[in-house]
């Protein structure tokens, strides 16, 4: 709260009166950048980013301004954060798998049911732009699925999700599993509540993908590095990949699969089995 | 594109508060875009004219800050600019620093009447 103009909080946000003339500090969220800016009555704050703007504020004769600094993603988050504890509470264990298009993210899935469907129920929500193919697929593994047509929508998102489950639902105990649409940048920003994102990567694509993509592999908690019966015919370095992910995510895992000849699977359904009980 | 349902999400969020305040008219929105993240400026920029139409806010000046993606490296200590919310530090080749700013995306402030 500021004395000298009254500025303070007010439903969560500071309300600037910009009647008077005086300096005054406040800070964007947790980001340590700094500037002045001023307003045209002469009340300056310092913000803290690295460049200087001037609102083009009481220019105007009339109106007042209302700062919010309010986080846009919030709206998402807070939903995704509903989500979580809906999963929590019915002891569901929720993943998101992302990859670029073609990954291999299907095909995992429809070995991955037939495997776990007599130990836990096991449900999907499948992701994709136009096409209702992937879901049919996972139906002929024997799985309950709702598919999201996201149009030219890039991403799934919190609220998607939640009228995906609800349309399934899923049991207690259960495995829900989240497949999202062919694409590595925008998901990774969209939170959906689930308890583990896993990233996976096909040795057809270049070893420098996590370098290209980073923020997907930072916010992943497993990679799965697929289509590994291929090794022999392409040019791809496993460990570098790895490394490159780890300089990204110290704690990130790897398992590596080939969904085509079943290899390393085992490692993949364990993982699954392991981390539903935690 | 996921510009387009973030703008929406900002349209309802600068309407929500606008009802919650009881104003008659928002003149103008503040919008901070980080260059790292993950929302790309121009996309944004066409994807708010196309939310706001036919909305209370159709006539609103939008008014988009971008914020540099500076990051400080973790090895020398030099501050300098990122490109990707990763990158080499270009003193000492050092790998993942610690960003200082460029993720922001908020509403900074509005102006109503
Ligand atoms: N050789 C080989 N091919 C595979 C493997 N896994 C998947 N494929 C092939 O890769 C192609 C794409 O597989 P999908 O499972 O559809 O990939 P996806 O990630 O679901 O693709 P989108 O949903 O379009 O993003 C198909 O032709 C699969 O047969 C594998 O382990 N080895
Ligand atoms: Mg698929
Ligand atoms: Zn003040
Ligand atoms: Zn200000
Ligand atoms: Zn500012
Ligand atoms: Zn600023
Ligand atoms: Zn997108
Ligand atoms: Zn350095």
């Amino acid at each position: 709260m500021c004395d000298t103009c009254g500025c303070g909080e007010e439903n969560g946000f500071t309300l600037h009166t910009g009647k008077d003339q005086h300096t005054h500090e406040h800070s964007h969220g947790d980001q340590a950048h700094s500037h002045m800016h001023s307003h045209d009555d002469g009340h300056t704050h310092e913000h803290s980013h690295e460049h200087s703007h001037t609102h083009a504020l009481f220019t105007r004769q009339e109106g007042r301004k209302i700062e919010l600094n309010l986080d846009i993603m919030s709206q998402n988050n807070l939903l995704a954060q509903r989500n979580r504890r809906y999963f929590e509470g019915r002891g569901i264990f929720c993943l998101n798998i992302v990859s670029s298009p073609g990954s291999g993210k299907t095909s995992i899935l429809e070995k991955t049911i037939p495997a776990l469907k007599d130990k836990f129920p096991v449900s999907i929500i499948e992701g994709d732009q136009q096409t209702q193919q992937d879901a049919e697929r996972i139906r002929k593994s024997g799985a309950p699925v709702v598919q999201i047509n996201t149009g030219t929508g890039c991403h799934l998102d919190a609220n998607m999700i939640r009228s995906a489950y609800s349309a399934l639902n899923p049991g207690e105990g259960s495995v829900l599993i989240i497949e999202n649409v062919g694409n590595l940048v925008c998901p990774a920003l969209f939170d959906l509540g689930e308890q583990k994102r896993v990233v996976v990567i096909s040795v057809t694509e270049g070893e420098d993908k996590p370098l290209k993509y980073p923020y997907m592999f930072q916010s992943s908690d497993l990679c799965l590095i697929n289509k590994i019966d291929l090794l022999p015919y392409v040019d791809f370095d496993i460990d570098k990949v790895i490394e490159y992910a780890k300089s990204l995510k110290p704690g990130l895992e790897f398992i590596k699969i080939s969904a085509r000849t079943g290899e390393g699977m085992q490692d993949w359904f364990d993982w699954i089995s392991k981390n539903r009980q935690v | 594109m996921h510009e387009l349902s973030l703008a929406m999400d900002v349209v309802d969020l600068v309407l929500g508060e606008a009802e919650k305040k009881k104003v008659s008219s928002v003149l103008e929105v503040e919008i901070e875009i980080g260059d790292i993240s993950g929302v790309e400026y121009e996309t944004f920029r066409t994807a708010m004219e196309i939310s706001v139409k036919g909305t209370l806010l159709e006539s609103t000046v939008l008014q988009l800050n971008r914020v540099k993606g500076m990051g400080k490296c973790s090895n020398c200590s030099h501050v300098f600019e990122m490109e990707q919310r990763v990158a080499l530090c270009p003193l000492c080749s050092h790998f993942a620093g610690k960003i200082i700013s460029g993720t922001e995306f908020r509403i900074v402030s509005l102006i109503v009447e």
